[in-house]
């Protein structure tokens, strides 16, 4: 059995003091693997995210319950750039490149010293952002700034790597590339990655285990494949059906029926 | 000859307080309003530091000026700015206000309110028709703040803690997630703003005096700055420019006693213009 990387229990975080946001949120993320954490708008996820990668009191939120443990050492309420150091490295959801500066000064930002993975390397895996090297980072499109946010993130020496929402904002097609290209960089790296996604079907089609959350709860969870291929999942969270079946409108109405897992 | 060689002295001086107060701008969205104070104390303390030893010594004196920006900027950053994240814009410009009063009532109880000369018994070196002089004093100030404009050009375009800085300046955030001490580039920030006023107080002391009315030259710093745009550096230069010479000009062609009240004319005519300064840009204004 895999070592287990991070090890979150029982967490709680609460925003200004009054509104818990997740409640009781357990999962686990064992080295080398990919797991995704997939829910609707609210779910708790992207707090989830902030609390492990220690973003929390920049927003007025605290941990109020639970334990964050990374490589068997408590991380509860450690600064973003320690966590950093040490290997937790987030992709954030917004505002993931700086913008005023060039490509390769964004690449370089994010660069270690001792880093396995270079430069050029990064260029292989994008070879699109080697052809803007030069240009400003604001001015790249979407799936360019998503390829340039996970560049900075591989160059940034990861033990685990936090993408959130990969998918936002993009078109479809460049959705299934950048998936495929994470999942050959994580295959080839042997990298540890959380991914969470409101695109459940992209995030559990390239990774192994998966949790679901709903109301800032776990609900559910299970490796990808059985998730992909639960009743409940896929009327829920994947339109009633794969992508190549279809349907009717009344068919892929989500919420015909309550969900089963919970109330 | 004289009339620019008295601009460019006068461009220096502003210059150097106008960088300070776009890099803290820059970096942390701050408008401080004791730059003034904070480069005439830091002239004061470069001159006594001078008188250390039994004869003035330069040394000593430059010694005492870097001791004093590194501890007053990591001071004001760690004791007092860096508790500010997440509160209102205003609430730290009015913190600076606090720093303007407290520096001035030292320079009152420390020093006096002494009107001090810095003379390192520098002799005049250039002569100009009608008297006028330019010291090698003067000289050096406009050597050094060439110096110190391209030495920050480099660090924030070749160096490494640079980019980490401009990219700090950008999204804190972000930059704390790539593994940058956020508090170390601000305290930096506040460090290299501070070493720059004390120079920019220095050379003004140097060439008129210091003394609690001097402070007013962090107006015309803040001036420049605005009328550059607040977030760009060579903004500040050309600003500074603008504010100098209107100044010399007024002084020379209608009366000295307008000179004080020229700069804020013409931060009057470019906010209505063009808000966000000569080279600022628009959606930076926006956020203060």
């Amino acid at each position: 059995m895999a070592e287990t990387l991070l090890e979150v229990r029982q967490l709680e975080v609460v925003y200004n003091r009054v509104a818990t946001a997740i409640q009781g949120v357990s999962l686990t993320v064992a080295a080398g693997a990919v797991v995704a954490l997939v829910g609707t708008n609210g779910a708790g996820k992207t707090t989830t995210l902030r609390a492990i990668s220690g973003f929390l009191p920049s927003e007025d939120a605290e941990i109020t319950d639970g334990d964050i443990e990374f490589e068997g050492r408590r991380i509860n309420g450690e600064p973003p750039y320690r966590l950093a150091r040490s290997g937790v490295i987030l992709v954030p959801e917004r505002e993931k490149v700086f913008a005023t500066l060039s490509v390769s000064e964004n690449l370089a930002f994010a660069a270690q010293e001792d880093g396995a993975i270079t430069l050029d390397r990064v260029f292989s895996y994008f070879p699109r952002l080697g052809e803007r090297r030069n240009q400003l980072a604001g001015l790249l499109s979407g799936g360019e700034k998503q390829m340039l946010a996970i560049g900075m993130g591989l160059l940034c020496r990861p033990r685990l790597l936090l993408i959130d929402e990969l998918s936002l904002g993009l078109a479809p097609i460049a959705i299934t590339e950048l998936m495929q290209r994470l999942q050959e960089i994580c295959r080839e790296l042997r990298l540890t990655v959380l991914l969470v996604e409101q695109n459940a079907y992209a995030a559990l089609a390239i990774a192994d285990f998966g949790y679901i959350m709903e109301s800032g709860r776990v609900v559910f969870d299970g490796p990808a494949s059985e998730l992909l291929a639960h009743p409940d999942v896929r009327e829920f969270y994947l339109g009633g059906c794969t992508q190549t079946e279809t349907k009717s409108y009344r068919d892929v109405k989500q919420y015909r029926r309550k969900r089963r897992w919970w109330g | 000859m004289e009339f620019l060689a008295t601009i460019v002295i006068l461009t220096c001086t502003n210059a150097l307080l106008a960088a300070g107060i776009v890099i803290l701008y820059k970096a942390g969205r701050t408008v401080n309003l004791a730059h003034g104070e904070l480069a005439i104390v830091g002239g004061y303390v470069f001159y006594s530091a001078s008188l250390s030893g039994s004869d003035p010594s330069l040394p000593f004196a430059i010694a005492g000026a870097l001791a004093y920006s590194i501890c007053m900027g990591v001071f004001i950053y760690v004791s007092m700015m860096r508790r500010l994240v997440g509160e209102p814009f205003y609430v730290a410009i009015l913190v600076t206000v606090g720093i303007a009063i407290v520096l001035k009532s030292a320079i009152i109880v420390i020093w006096k309110a002494e009107r001090l000369t810095i003379d390192f018994g520098v002799a005049p070196a250039v002569y100009f028709s009608g008297g006028a002089t330019l010291s090698y004093m003067d000289i050096t100030g406009v050597v050094l703040t060439i110096a110190f404009f391209v030495a920050l050009f480099l660090f924030f375009q070749f160096t490494r803690l640079g980019v980490q800085f401009r990219g700090t300046a950008e999204n804190a955030l972000l930059a704390s997630q790539r593994g940058v001490n956020v508090n170390f580039v601000l305290s930096l920030a506040w460090v290299i703003a501070i070493g720059a006023a004390t120079m920019s107080g220095v050379f003004f002391g140097a060439r008129a005096f210091l003394s609690t009315d001097a402070v007013m030259i962090g107006l015309a710093g803040l001036t420049a700055a605005l009328v550059g745009g607040l977030d760009s550096l060579r903004g500040a230069i050309a600003g500074a420019f603008i504010v100098a010479a209107a100044q010399y000009l007024t002084v020379r062609l209608i009366d000295p006693v307008l000179s004080e009240a020229v700069p804020f004319l013409i931060l009057l005519a470019v906010m209505s213009i063009r808000p966000w300064g000569l080279f600022g840009t628009m959606e930076e204004l926006d956020r203060v």
